[in-house]
């Protein structure tokens, strides 16, 4: 499934080159037979297309849209057995570039890789594995927007590795973390941490942040993941503050927040069946002196969660086949005003309730098709219930 | 087991000029050491139509009594980013005895190495190879690794299928 293509294929398929050659009784394309040899360069991406579109209420007529949501770009290339360089260039909506990763991985030992470069925070599931056809729903959990502002991605370095036979794997790393203060402030009561991401791009540093996650799999069909994550925001405020001047500091001290987050998952699948659940909190130091100085309305806590089931509806034909029809549903709440300090009072609107149903439909391991209803709502009396349909092509090679 | 764990790291940064070959030969002489234990056995190369460029297989019968003892295939397939190398070891009336991965070399989808998760395929025979598939249930976060391990070793039951031995 996975590519590994040489640069000699690649100027193959322009030439147009696309020979069949007989092995055994099977036939394989050359690309497929170069992907067997040990080849140092990796080619692989992932691609969303959606279609989005909030239904009519009251009469109100709403304008869907179509968008390339995301074309993602992997290279990976070996330089020897151990040492390897993986970066993912991502095109968003088209007209926006980043990359998503970019790093080294040095395997020190079967239990242990040293990592270092512009890497995923692994917390939660939708963070580091957010390819679309791993997850069901046009969208991704929302909890994975807002609280874990996936894809969340800092500067940093670490160890990680897999113990297979107690069904342990580990990472933990020292990274950048998220921006509270760029010339103006980037945290907000309502999308909480989504805008302090500095995505690798001439980033301010200020302190230093470190993350921890735990995965078990020990037990058949079931995975366990805990994540962690400790430090505090960065603020371009600090620049030249001499020692002895008291206010300046307090300003700039005032401008960050303490983060600490802690994160628990579960997946399991079994047969046809696959469930999955996501618990998050995060709790914001520092809330009420932030909030003082920028006018902004950050909680002190924000907490969620999602819940979700799905079952593959091809089990009931008596025929095998590579292809799933899954039917799922998910049920979602989150709250970036969990908990409110100082002067603040808790918005209810910020208390909101997502539930998305549809179908997922896995063509092949690396293609699905995606169609669901969601209908959101919150907690603040008085307000509507909004409903939204999306469709959507995921690709992952 | 951490002692020594600690022990084969530093002793893993002096070899490191080590023939990756002959790591992989030694992988493969440990699993078989403790699938055919008490036994004195002989490995040798079949040759074989097999379905994948990589693959190779080998007979592995009893010194002494020159009884066949079981067929092995040593292949490899390819994960998220890198290829890793892992052994079947098929029982004399074909199903599968044992599946061990030998070496994992990317830092995602280590998990399939786990013995649990390997023992779905235990007692597998060429005729569950079409829906194979569908049998072995995948590791969330694992996917491509999972994939690619259970196409190679349904390929390598429909190869077996036609070994008369």
């Amino acid at each position: 499934m996975k590519k590994i293509v040489s640069i000699i294929i690649l100027s193959f398929m322009v030439s147009g080159a696309w020979t069949q050659i007989g092995m055994g009784d099977t036939m394989v394309n050359s690309a497929d037979r170069l992907i067997l040899s040990d080849s140092r360069i990796t080619l692989g991406g992932y691609g969303e297309i959606d279609f989005n579109n909030t239904l009519p209420s009251n009469g109100n007529k709403r304008n869907g849209s179509f968008d390339v949501h995301r074309m993602v770009f992997l290279t990976g290339y070996k330089f020897t057995d151990k040492l390897s360089f993986v970066t993912e260039l991502e095109i968003e909506h088209i007209k926006e570039v980043f990359i998503e990763q970019a790093f080294i991985d040095y395997r020190l030992h079967e239990f242990v890789h040293f990592r270092a470069g512009l890497m995923l925070i692994p917390m939660g599931i939708i963070n580091e594995y957010h390819e679309p056809v791993t997850f069901n729903g046009v969208e991704r959990p929302n909890i994975d927007k807002y609280l874990i502002p996936t894809t969340w991605r800092e500067i940093g370095a670490g160890f990680s590795g897999t113990i297979p036979d107690i069904g342990f794997r580990y990472q933990a790393y020292f990274v950048n973390g998220l921006s509270s203060f760029d010339n103006e402030a980037s945290l907000s009561g309502s999308s909480g941490f989504r805008s302090g991401r500095q995505k690798g791009a001439q980033t301010t540093f200020s302190h230093s942040n470190a993350t921890l996650r735990l995965e078990y799999f020990g037990l058949s069909k079931l995975k366990i993941g805990l994540s962690g994550y400790i430090g505090k925001t960065q603020s371009t405020l600090y620049d030249e503050i001499g020692v002895t001047e008291n206010g300046t500091l307090a300003r700039a001290d005032s401008s960050v927040v303490g983060m600490g987050m802690m994160v628990a998952d579960i997946r399991f699948k079994n047969k046809g069946f696959e469930a999955r659940g996501q618990y998050v909190y995060a709790n914001i130091a520092n809330s009420s002196q932030y909030n003082a100085m920028f006018g902004t309305n950050v909680g002190s806590a924000m907490q969620g969660y999602y819940v979700e089931a799905g079952y593959d509806l091809l089990r009931f034909m008596k025929k095998s086949t590579d292809k799933k029809l899954v039917t799922f549903c998910r049920y979602e709440n989150y709250n970036t005003h969990h908990k409110v300090s100082g002067e603040l009072t808790q918005n209810k609107s910020y208390n909101r309730t997502e539930i998305t149903t549809g179908l997922t439909f896995h063509l092949d391991q690396g293609v699905a098709l995606k169609a669901d209803f969601q209908q959101f709502r919150n907690e603040l009396r008085g307000s509507s219930i909004r409903n939204q349909i999306n469709f959507g092509v995921g690709v992952w090679f | 087991m951490v002692l020594k764990n600690i022990s084969v790291l530093v002793i893993s940064f002096f070899l490191f000029g080590f023939s990756h070959d002959a790591h992989l030969e030694k992988k493969i002489q440990k699993v078989l050491s403790k699938t055919f234990e008490n036994k004195i056995f002989v490995k040798e190369e079949m040759a074989v139509n097999r379905k994948s460029e990589n693959e190779s297989w080998f007979g592995i019968t009893e010194k002494s009594s020159k009884k066949n003892l079981g067929i092995v295939s040593v292949n490899s397939a390819i994960g998220r980013f890198d290829k890793f190398d892992f052994m079947v070891v098929f029982n004399p009336n074909k199903s599968i005895k044992t599946v061990k991965v030998l070496i994992y070399r990317e830092d995602h989808g280590g998990e399939i190495g786990s013995k649990r998760w390997l023992k779905q395929f235990e007692g597998k025979t060429p005729k569950d190879a079409n829906n194979l598939t569908q049998d072995i249930d995948g590791i969330s976060g694992a996917t491509m690794s999972c994939d690619a391990i259970t196409k190679e070793i349904q390929k390598s039951l429909i190869t077996i299928r036609n070994i008369s031995k």
